[in-house]
């Protein structure tokens, strides 16, 4: 069961099947199934113990409050199998009302986003990315509240919210200083923060990528559009070049590396236009 | 009626009974709603007697899975101090080092386990 643990420990800080709030309820759920035999063969032993008084009673001494908990989880994680994501939803919000615990926030969260309760799951996933867990899931929980500040900041629309947009960039900040992103999360990350015009930011995310791997196209394409955003157009044709030599025919990389060509001509002739 | 419900409408009938302050204070941990009302609780209770074992026991648990896992694993190492043959709290301390990415750690005081009252 430790193990399994760590597992789940692991799964969660690569932030593999994060987006998923059925992956993860699933998760929950498959963590109490190995949870629960262990509180079995504890108190099991009591019987075989009568001369420890006291020692072998996990089983019988869980306290009720957090047994409420597990009922509400467990009845959550039935709900989302069936489909019914809104009632698993008030089953997690009840337990997590209960028992403030930070995965117990981000499943919450998770699911209000998936029933497009976006100011709510804002508000969770918030907690889910400060509030201590038994699982090391903080990245997940800032990944997911990044993407919910962002759709909520609305850049593409006509009223874009600045509140949202800078709160979307401090979850991306503080994700960032944890390190050793999934490649899934480098990327969504790096490209809020390149539509948020913090472009060292968007580097610092790619560079520490880019050190644990060196070819992923991914990666490049990502270098080559925060240096065209930026307007650093030698890196952007530098990336641009080293997409096309593993994919010859990308037509992003063709259309920057041109765009590119042509702000450092207009440049050259003095008629460059920002980026 | 279950014998859940049942022990804790006993829990309810024992504190207007009256209990010792510790106990009562105890008791009234078992019957929170809201887990972080538990915690304060069996802290009151640590204080009212430092040798309340099932509170010491119950607070690891609350700790833990309340994801405060320093204070859970501080707590259970205590613990682990004064009772040194108690399964239940090498088991918790095993599963903390593993919420903890220190499953090698974990596995240590598992095999102790083993040792002193056999595999599963």
């Amino acid at each position: 069961m430790l193990e399994f643990i760590d597992q789940i420990n692991r799964a969660g800080a690569r932030g593999l099947e994060a987006n998923d709030a059925t992956a993860l309820m699933d998760t929950a759920t498959r963590l109490l199934e190995q949870l629960l035999p262990l509180r079995e063969a504890i108190a099991s032993t009591e019987s075989d113990a009568a001369g420890r008084a006291n020692q072998f009673a996990f089983g019988a001494r869980i306290p009720p409050v957090l047994a409420r908990v597990f009922a509400s989880v467990t009845k959550g994680a039935f709900m989302l199998a069936f489909g019914n994501v809104e009632a698993a939803a008030t089953q997690v919000g009840s337990a997590v009302e209960v028992h403030p615990e930070g995965a117990l926030y981000l499943f919450h969260g998770m699911l209000l986003r998936e029933l497009g309760q976006l100011d709510e799951a804002e508000k969770t996933l918030r907690l889910a990315a400060k509030t201590p867990s038994v699982l090391d899931w903080r990245r997940i929980a800032l990944w997911q509240a990044a993407h919910v500040q962002w759709e909520l900041a609305g850049m593409e629309s006509a009223a874009p919210d600045p509140v949202m947009k800078d709160r979307a960039v401090q979850s991306v900040r503080t994700l960032a200083a944890l390190g050793r992103l999934a490649p899934q999360m480098a990327n969504s990350a790096a490209r809020i923060a390149i539509g948020a015009e913090e472009f060292d930011l968007a580097r610092s995310i790619i560079a520490d990528w880019q050190r644990r791997d060196t070819a992923d196209p991914r990666a490049l394409r990502l270098r080559m559009l925060v240096e065209y955003a930026a307007g650093a157009y030698g890196p952007a044709i530098q990336a641009a070049d080293a997409l096309l030599a593993l994919q010859p025919d990308d037509a992003e990389a063709l259309r920057v590396k041109k765009q590119s060509r042509q702000q450092l001509r207009s440049i050259g002739s003095g008629h460059g236009d920002p980026p | 009626m279950s014998d859940w419900l049942l022990a804790l409408d006993l829990l309810e009938e024992a504190v207007e009974a009256g209990l010792a302050p510790d106990d009562e204070t105890y008791a009234r941990a078992l019957l929170a709603q809201r887990t972080p009302r538990a915690v304060d609780l069996l802290k009151q209770v640590q204080v009212l007697n430092p040798n309340h074992h099932r509170a010491r026991d119950m607070l690891a648990k609350m700790l833990l899975a309340l994801g405060r896992l320093n204070e859970a694993r501080v707590r259970l190492e205590v613990v682990a101090e004064f009772y040194p043959r108690d399964v239940n709290t090498k088991a918790l301390l095993a599963v903390v080092h593993a919420c903890r990415h220190e499953v090698a750690a974990g596995l240590v005081i598992i095999d102790a386990l083993e040792s002193d009252v056999g595999p599963e």
